[in-house]
């Protein structure tokens, strides 16, 4: 579940035009969703509230073996954030639910960069009794870069703080990144290829977007180095409108290589598979998740809630798919109009192909919006770890709602040459439950 | 500020910089979200009272 | 105070066995507990809940993947001890100071265990989630490593001080010297020069403090925390997160006997009270030149008279000397009423069986004569003719109350025999003083705490006199000797003899049989360590000095 600040976090980007998906950190996002989602632990409530259309608040408390509170406050200049949250009654739950990215290609990204115009945020929050502070500023300083720092301040331990810095062209992302934690530095690039047609593909219709990133970190105190690479393919299947991601991921200090395959595969249903392998090491682990959606009864869609579907869908429309599909290729000329229509006329039925390839996805994105989802249920295990997690998201009277355990088979706290052999007899036991309660006006 | 020879700087003023960037850090620390419910405040035009502002809990 | 030394434990290889499992286990019990601060720490790190993070403190970093494994452990030869200085003090702050050899050579030890390779993920998942970036493809690597070190060679040279709550020891001259061998050699130099580096406070800071704490909890019967010292001391140890825990466990301490360790306690606890309780036999003054009523027989004992020299004659009469100051466990004083009068005379036994030797009795003459020159009174000295007649001389001496000077030219009959009678007592004693694990106090005796089979092999070791009680009494001559020569002149040099016949006797093995003529010194010598715990010759050197003699 997204918390409410997180939420508004992702509102701002969205609202001031930043592309989440278009950095490198969430490249692998789709699978990390699906496989590595957080259970949570103990019992949590968090109350949130709109105070103003600029200030946002949540108060948190949270039952861990002791209880724990925090109190998070937001500021943010940027005009017309309102429109984007909503509270838990009308939350939609796809989107209050860390799952399936959807990747726009390329060219989509161009038409969200109007209007500009510098707005910042400024986030705080205080956990109790430990008085460890959360402090958060970003700004969108022009429509290509925004800054974000953050940090993290404790009287009693070392704060933390961390840079970054991040140039977001459509085509290139660039991050460079600074934080006094081991003085890591790093640096990374996401790079979208232009969607063009592949002879290989055999839709017209192009949707999927080809992009290759990778990473550099050092650690200047402890002397470390990281880097990583990554190739990701989004697409929809041609007949089925459904969308897929594949990302492989190679990271050549360690050896490590990991291919990820996600896809939608019924509105009600998304799988995700992973597959690590070690080349030095030759270890490998194989990694399973699932989202099985239920929909609630469609007919009681409240109508009151039609306005709020209304903003989400203008939401969306603003990725809607009615730019010309070759815009990037005739953006400009002067005789673009009169070429459109040539081309109308001469590739007219390639034309209506591609139309009904796109209203093949659009329908399947509709049937997304449309279905009134109200729970979900989220299984992952990995083999070698020997775990499963299980989680149930949903809504319930105007509270969003997750609970959920992970099961391990393994050793909690033994090493794994210790453990003695009637391991493989004993069950999985759970090593972490929690339920977690959110209520947001 | 201990790594810094005594020559460049003396103990006292070495003493008295650490009293000051721990006090700032202290402010900082503190002063933070006061400070961001002042930006809200500010930039509301309606200026809504403290309490509204302060309180997490949805008002009636 | 008796000490023993098994040395059995290591005469098989079993004991390298044992050094690997316990090292295995220490080793993991450590591992395994900073584990679970790991595991937590990835569980935490996974929740973005940075509360759960900030109460848990401070984190700690674990490179280790897994457990340590101790693969192999090779021993190929005995470590030894070598006493080099053991001073007996009768201080009330320290009950014995000791010098002691540790060498131990060519030894081998094998390591395994895996690390992670991948530094910077330890660091992330360390760090607060909410300002960590995440890394893409940022997993474990875990490399297994291998730690072998060869050809251990440990020279230290300890002070011991047992003191009335505990043992200190310090290191003083520590040559440690190995061959490091790591399978990942990128990182060899490094773990070697910092394993180098930490063998010091090994040395200095941990292993004193651990003996110590040990210490102190078998000194005070495990009553916890009953000084306040151990708690800051545990404290202090808790604090400093490079020591370990106490290793060593109780189980460690089973060999030791628990009359003794009672003993001992009841001993601090007088000490510590001042209390003159009669219960423990053996405790000895603790106000110098004050004698308490329990010790006089000890005193007594050794007033020079003839009649303190021939102590096994009277043990048919009266065994209860004995068992006052030998007996462990009985707590019943014994008075030994008759023999508080101490009388200088020989016994009749002794005439009879011709067992005496004039020169010691000649020299107790003379010491009480030294003793009591204070009086200016003078010697009367009787010159007897020697001759023929000397068979029938020792009849009229029986009531000997006068100084007997004279008759040193005389060849004893019986002190020639006891001559010829030294080699069958070393055929007796050697074969079991050979697999004596604690040459020291096994030499000495008939000590009822015996629970070892291996001690109770030890008959031959007992004193002559009582293996053969018989008219064979003549090696008690030799104990005459030694008494004779207890002076301080010759003191040094007994304590050259007895170093050497402490140092190491598991080193030349025909220690026994080579050096026949100084195991009486051994024994004699042994008796007052012995002393220490049995309080036959408690503080032999260091009596009060009124009561030196």
């Amino acid at each position: 579940m997204i918390e409410y600040m997180e939420q508004v976090l992702r509102s701002f980007e969205l609202c001031t035009g930043w592309s989440r998906d278009n950095s490198y950190e969430n490249i692998t996002a789709t699978s990390e969703n699906l496989l590595n989602f957080d259970v949570p632990a103990g019992l949590k409530c968090q109350v949130s509230n709109k105070s103003t259309p600029n200030t946002y608040s949540t108060f948190e408390l949270s039952n861990n073996k002791l209880i724990n509170g925090s109190l998070a406050y937001l500021y943010t200049n940027c005009k017309g954030l309102e429109n984007y949250i909503s509270n838990s009654r009308d939350i939609q739950l796809q989107d209050a639910s860390e799952t399936y990215r959807q990747i726009r290609p390329l060219y989509r990204h161009r038409d969200s960069k109007k209007e500009f115009e510098p707005s910042s945020l400024w986030y705080g929050r205080m956990y109790y009794p430990t008085s460890t502070l959360e402090a958060m500023v970003a700004k969108r300083l022009s429509p290509e870069t925004q800054f974000v720092a953050k940090c993290l301040s404790s009287l009693a331990h070392t704060s933390v703080l961390t840079l970054y810095w991040q140039k977001d062209s459509g085509q290139n992302c660039q991050e460079w990144i600074a934080s006094s934690n081991e003085g890591l530095v790093g640096y990374r690039v996401l790079h979208n290829f232009i969607g063009s047609q592949s002879k290989l593909n055999s839709s017209l219709y192009n949707n999927s977007s080809l992009s290759i990133g990778g990473e550099l970190w050092f650690g200047l105190m402890n002397t470390s180095p990281a880097c990583s690479t990554t190739l990701r393919y989004c697409t929809h299947s041609a007949n089925t409108g459904k969308p897929l991601t594949l990302t492989l991921s190679w990271n050549p200090l360690f050896g490590h290589v990991s291919s990820t395959y996600s896809v939608k595969a019924s509105s009600g249903a998304t799988i995700s598979s992973k597959y690590d392998f070690n080349l030095y090491s030759i270890e490998s682990n194989l990694s399973f998740g699932c989202d099985l959606w239920r929909s609630g009864n469609k007919k009681s869609k409240l109508k009151a809630h039609e306005d709020l579907s209304e903003a989400a869908s203008t939401r969306n429309s603003k990725y809607a798919e009615d730019s010309p599909m070759f815009y990037h290729l005739m953006a400009g000329s002067l005789n673009s109009q009169k070429l459109l229509d040539d081309l109308n006329v001469t590739f007219a039925s390639s034309l209506h192909k591609i139309n009904k390839e796109r209203s093949i996805i659009q329908k399947f994105e509709n049937s997304l919006i449309d279905a009134n989802f109200t729970s979900v249920w989220r299984l992952s295990t990995s083999l070698r770890d020997k775990n499963l997690k299980v989680l149930w998201e949903g809504k319930y009277k105007g509270f969003l709602i997750s609970a959920g355990t992970e099961l391990t088979n393994g050793p909690l706290d033994l090493p794994s040459n210790l453990v003695e052999e009637p391991k493989s007899a004993s069950f999985f036991r759970p090593s972490k439950f929690g339920v977690q309660l959110q209520y947001s006006m | 500020m201990a790594y810094l020879p005594s020559f460049i700087l003396s103990d006292e003023s070495k003493e008295r910089m650490t009293k000051i960037f721990s006090l700032s850090q202290t402010v900082a620390h503190y002063g933070w979200l006061p400070f961001v419910l002042y930006l809200g405040w500010a930039h509301t035009s309606n200026r809504p009272n403290l309490f509204s502002l302060l309180s997490p809990l949805p008002s009636v | 105070m008796s000490f023993r030394f098994n040395k059995e434990t290591f005469e098989d290889n079993s004991f390298n066995e044992q050094i690997r499992e316990k090292l295995t286990h220490a080793l993991n019990a450590d591992t395994g507990s900073t584990s679970q601060s790991k595991s937590a720490n990835t569980t935490n790190t996974a929740a973005t809940d940075e509360v759960k993070q900030e109460t848990k403190g401070p984190k700690k970093l674990d490179i280790l993947k897994s457990g340590i494994t101790v693969s192999k452990v090779n021993f190929p030869s005995i470590p030894q001890l070598e006493i080099l200085d053991l001073d007996v003090s009768a201080q009330s702050k320290s009950l014995l100071k000791g010098i002691c050899k540790i060498s131990c050579k060519n030894a081998m030890l094998e390591i395994n265990t895996e690390i992670e390779a991948n530094l910077l993920l330890l660091y992330t998942n360390n760090g607060p989630a909410f300002t960590t970036p995440r890394l893409i493809s940022n997993n474990s690597f875990s490399v297994p490593i291998t730690m072998t070190f060869d050809q251990i060679e440990l020279e230290a040279i300890t002070n011991i001080f047992v003191k009335n709550t505990s043992v200190g020891i310090s290191f003083n001259d520590v040559n440690l010297d190995f061959n490091f061998d790591c399978s990942i050699k990128l990182l060899q130099s490094s773990i070697e020069k910092r394993l180098k580096g930490s063998m010091e406070t090994v040395f200095k800071d941990v292993l004193p403090s651990v003996i110590f704490s040990m210490s102190q909890r078998w000194f005070t019967h495990g009553e916890p925390n009953s000084f306040p010292s151990d708690d800051k001391l545990s404290d202090q140890a808790s604090n400093h997160s490079h020591l370990p825990r106490t290793i060593l466990e109780d189980s460690d301490l089973e060999d030791l006997s628990p009359a003794n360790m009672l003993r001992l306690s009841t001993l601090v606890s007088s000490r510590q009270s001042l209390s003159l309780n009669p219960t423990a036999m053996n405790t000895f003054s603790a106000i110098p030149g004050c004698l308490e009523r329990q010790n006089l027989h000890r005193f007594n004992s050794r007033v020079p008279a003839l009649s303190n020299f021939y102590p096994d004659y009277y043990e048919n009469e009266a065994p209860d000397l004995k068992s006052l100051g030998r007996s462990t466990s009985s707590n019943a004083v014994v008075g030994g009423g008759g023999h508080i009068q101490q009388h200088n005379t020989l016994p009749q036994r002794i005439l009879e069986e011709r067992s005496y030797d004039i020169k010691t009795i000649a020299s107790v003459q003379s010491r009480i004569y030294e003793r009591s020159s204070g009086d200016s009174t003078h010697v009367r000295r009787r010159k007897i003719k020697m001759g023929g007649r000397v068979k029938s001389k020792p009849r009229p001496l029986t009531p000997v109350e006068d100084g007997v000077e004279g008759a040193t030219d005389v060849e004893s009959p019986a002190l020639v025999e006891h001559k010829s009678d030294y080699p069958e007592l070393v055929s007796i004693s050697t074969p079991a003083a050979l697999h004596s694990p604690r040459p020291i106090s096994a030499a000495q005796s008939p000590e009822p705490l015996v629970e070892n089979p291996a001690f109770t092999n030890i008959p031959s070791l007992q004193l002559p006199a009582q293996l053969a009680p018989s008219p064979d009494i003549k090696p008690l001559t030799s104990k005459l000797n030694l008494l004779e020569e207890a002076h301080n002149l010759n003191r040094r040099r007994e304590f050259q003899k007895l170093r050497s016949s402490l140092y190491s006797p598991m080193r030349n093995k025909n220690f026994y049989a080579s050096k026949e003529m100084e195991r009486p010194i051994l024994e004699h010598k042994g008796l007052s360590f012995v002393g220490l715990a049995q309080g036959l010759k408690w503080g032999n050197e260091d009596l009060p000095p009124p009561y030196g003699c």
